[in-house]
């Protein structure tokens, strides 16, 4: 309807006098009174007040929890701004950021939703930790948060008891619990190149991380909490073993120069690894190990996969000789095969009267069951009985220990477990504890010995004599030289000269006899020729003359016979 | 204004003289002096001395307001989720963040709309029905002033609305930027919408029946 107070009545005035007869206006009919009540539009503000108080309340109810979290620095963070973010979803909001009475942190208290039922979800081990953009060497995170601001992330714990003051985490946490998976505790010697953070592997398989690390209260130990996440935490069973696979791991040992590492990433960050042993592939039935369950972490593969070391043997070994490149751990072998350890080294006791000359002595614990047998049979010694029975005949026939170079470039040594059927006879010392098992020196320890005897035999010559018979027979060679050095030096001078005239006279006389006797040729040619067969008649005669005299000497004094008639 | 006759006569009101006036034709009709309504004989509307329990009416709607005012000013009018995050704004945070951010002109704008004059309306129209109430015959053309103010001026307060509804039908890219309207909002609204109504239910001519015995038989009740 439209305003009808400006416009006055139209119909008659009324500025009349108020007395006016009223006959002179319409007289309207008299209306029934509608069926009308009042009390509905009272009905207005009672829903109006339903309304508002429904609002009110909604608003009171959304309002949640109040949380104290304390940071180290409060960067980025803004009171009125900064979100509370559970799984991305917002969850609060910062109202108020202050230092501490202390100054030493930010208190920073944020209102959280209440319509979620989030006071369940503040309890003693749920984590904050402000939202930043981060680069690491896992790759980069939060580059939201470049745009919209920091905002403090939070973690859901399991607990039951709420809480409501928290410390504030300085960065993210790696492992938020709501991901499915279990948490596994690592014990090794050292740290290592591992770090929160640090990844664990299984067949190269990036799987969990590193959640946090501790020393153990005796300070020997350093204790990892890790997580792997499903499905492959069933894979950790209580056979399940952890190695260090951080960086490279270069190792120089006896067997020559490993080099192994797992992914580029474990190179930066390090890195645990963990598999079954191989020789258990039968063994998928085994339990799967319970969370926190704990675990030995060892340095490397190698010694992770080794068999498990039980019903290990302990031996003595009695040397000689120089033990340099041995030293505790060792590999005991047996033709190359690994089957157990040297436990330790020291000598066999005090010196003395009765022990004038000290073994060195070398204990060695053999674990038979490190054999890898191919036909599946595992070696059953399960006790010391059981071993003696069997090493004994073994000894007989000639089972010796032996020091063996395992580098030659180091040096190193390793104890070689052989048969060397030619040895005398030897028995193992079972009186003693532990049972000292026969040995044989060396292989270079016997080299070193051949070449000490020939070194020996080198030292007997007489060497002082020989040089100075040597040097005597030289300095007479010498004068000698000297002695022919001054003959031709003096055939040089002085008769050089002459033999020179001489040859010359020689020559001069040769040509005067070719000349004469060219002559005589030409003149007493025929004459001679005539002398000279009468002179080889002659000769002829003279020959059968002495021939004669040769056969009758005789006739020289009784003259020729006459010839018998 | 028409040329004002004596005073003591103007302040008397028709209904003293035993005249009604139809609110569809605006005929002047003169009922028995039994009856409390009457049928405009002209156009056949209902005629009743004042408007019917306009009191009770315009209070009712007053209070429903004033039970909407505080949660339309406590609680968000607007949500903005953008890919930064999402922000719920109540008016009056609204108005401050325009104020620092130098738009003073506009803050002003929406603080005289959104918080000035529905205060105004509430505070102005508890005080008209508490004077009539109350025959109370001072003041009587401020207050009359006061009322068509009140009439003028209701709507605008609608500003506010209709900003939020328009933003929220055109700030809508997806992921990107959306804005929503809040609970206050909607609060807000029928805060607005009801002091519409009870200004619309109050019956000027009420102030005048401050002196006389109205025959309209319950104007306290």
């Amino acid at each position: 309807m439209s305003d009808p107070q400006d416009a006055p009545p139209p119909p008659s005035d009324p500025y009349a006098p108020p007395t006016a007869p009223t006959g002179a206006l319409p007289r309207p009919a008299v209306a029934r009174r509608a069926h009308y009540s009042l009390w509905l539009v009272w009905l207005v503000p009672l829903v109006a007040v339903v309304i508002g108080l429904a609002l009110g309340a909604r608003a009171i109810l959304e309002r949640g929890p109040v949380v104290t979290i304390f940071f180290r620095n409060a960067e980025g963070i803004e009171a009125g701004k900064t979100r509370i973010k559970y799984k991305d979803v917002d969850i609060g909001i910062v109202r108020r950021v202050r230092l501490t009475n202390d100054h030493r942190e930010v208190e920073v208290t944020a209102e959280m939703r209440g319509n979620q039922g989030i006071e369940s979800l503040m309890v003693t081990d749920t984590r904050f930790w402000v939202v930043r953009p981060r680069v690491g060497a896992g790759g980069i995170s939060g580059l939201g948060t470049l745009l919209s601001g920091v905002y403090i992330g939070m973690d859901a714990g399991r607990n039951a008891t709420e809480r409501r003051e928290f410390q504030g985490l300085e960065s993210q946490p790696t492992v938020t619990a709501d991901v499915p998976g279990r948490e596994f505790v690592l014990e090794a010697d050292e740290l290592g190149s591992l770090d929160i953070g640090s990844q664990i592997f299984l067949r190269r398989v990036p799987v969990g991380q590193i959640l946090a690390y501790e020393m153990t209260p005796d300070g020997r130990h350093v204790r990892f909490t890790i997580f792997v996440a499903a499905p492959y935490d069933r894979f950790v069973n209580e056979q399940t073993r952890f190695w260090h696979a951080s960086g490279v791991d270069v190792d120089l040992d006896a067997a020559g120069l490993h080099i192994a590492t797992q992914s580029l990433a474990s190179l930066v960050a390090g890195g645990v690894a963990f598999q079954d042993r191989p020789e258990l592939d039968s063994t998928a039935a085994l339990p799967e190990a319970p969370e926190r369950a704990q675990f030995k972490l060892f340095e490397d593969k190698t010694a992770a996969l080794r068999q498990p070391d039980t019903h290990g043997f302990d031996y003595r070994l009695l040397f000689a000789s120089s033990i340099r490149g041995l030293a505790v751990g060792a590999q005991v072998d047996y033709r190359g095969l690994p089957i157990g350890e040297v436990t330790r080294i020291g000598v066999q006791g005090p010196a003395g009267p009765k022990n004038p000359e000290p073994l060195i002595a070398v204990d060695v614990r053999i674990y038979p069951r490190r054999l890898p047998t191919v036909n599946g049979v595992l070696s059953e010694d399960v006790t010391a009985a059981d071993q003696r029975k069997r090493i004994d005949p073994m000894v007989q026939r000639g089972f010796r220990a032996q020091l063996r170079s395992g580098n030659l470039l180091t040096g190193q040594l390793y104890v070689g477990l052989d048969f060397f059927p030619k040895t005398p006879p030897a028995r193992i010392d079972w009186t003693s504890s532990p049972p000292t098992m026969p040995t044989v020196p060396g292989s270079l320890e016997s080299l070193q010995d051949s070449l000490s005897e020939l070194a020996r035999k080198l030292d007997k010559i007489p060497y002082d004599e020989l040089v100075a018979d040597l040097r005597r027979s030289l300095a007479g060679v010498e004068k000698t030289l000297n002695h022919t050095d001054e003959l031709v030096q003096h055939l040089d001078t002085s008769v050089t000269p002459e033999a020179r005239d001489t040859i010359i006279e020689a020559r001069k006389a040769i040509a005067d006899l070719r000349r004469t006797l060219a002559t005589v040729d030409q003149s007493m040619g025929p004459q001679a020729t005539a002398t000279l067969n009468e002179v080889t008649k002659a000769s002829q005669s003279l020959k059968a003359l002495a021939d004669y005299l040769e056969r009758h000497p005789e006739s020289l004094l009784k003259g020729k016979p006459e010839d018998p008639k | 204004m028409p040329i004002a006759p004596p005073a003591a006569d103007i302040d008397r009101p028709a209904l003293a003289a035993g005249l009604w006036r139809c609110r569809g034709c605006a005929a002047a009709v003169a009922p028995p002096a039994s009856a409390s309504r009457a049928r405009c004989p002209r156009c056949g509307a209902v005629v009743t001395p004042r408007h019917p329990d306009s009191i009770a009416r315009s209070w009712a709607f007053l209070l429903a307001g004033t039970a909407l005012y505080l949660p339309a000013n406590l609680l968000p009018v607007t949500t903005t989720a953008s890919f930064a995050g999402s922000q719920s704004d109540t008016i009056f945070s609204g108005i401050v963040y325009l104020w620092a951010d130098g738009s003073w002109a506009l803050a002003l704008i929406v603080f005289i709309a959104s918080i000035v004059v529905p205060v105004s309306k509430l505070l102005v129209l508890s005080w008209l029905l508490i004077s009539v109430q109350r025959r109370d015959c001072r003041f009587t053309m401020a207050r009359l002033k006061a009322y068509r103010v009140l009439e003028l001026v209701g709507r605008w307060s609608m500003l506010d609305i209709f900003v939020v509804a328009m933003l929220a039908a055109v700030v809508q890219i997806e992921s990107l930027a959306e804005l929503r309207p809040g609970p206050g909002a909607m609060a807000f609204g029928a805060v607005v919408v009801l002091t519409m109504l009870a200004t619309h239910a109050f019956d000027p001519r009420l102030l005048w029946d401050c002196g006389v015995d109205a025959p309209d038989g319950r104007p306290n009740e």
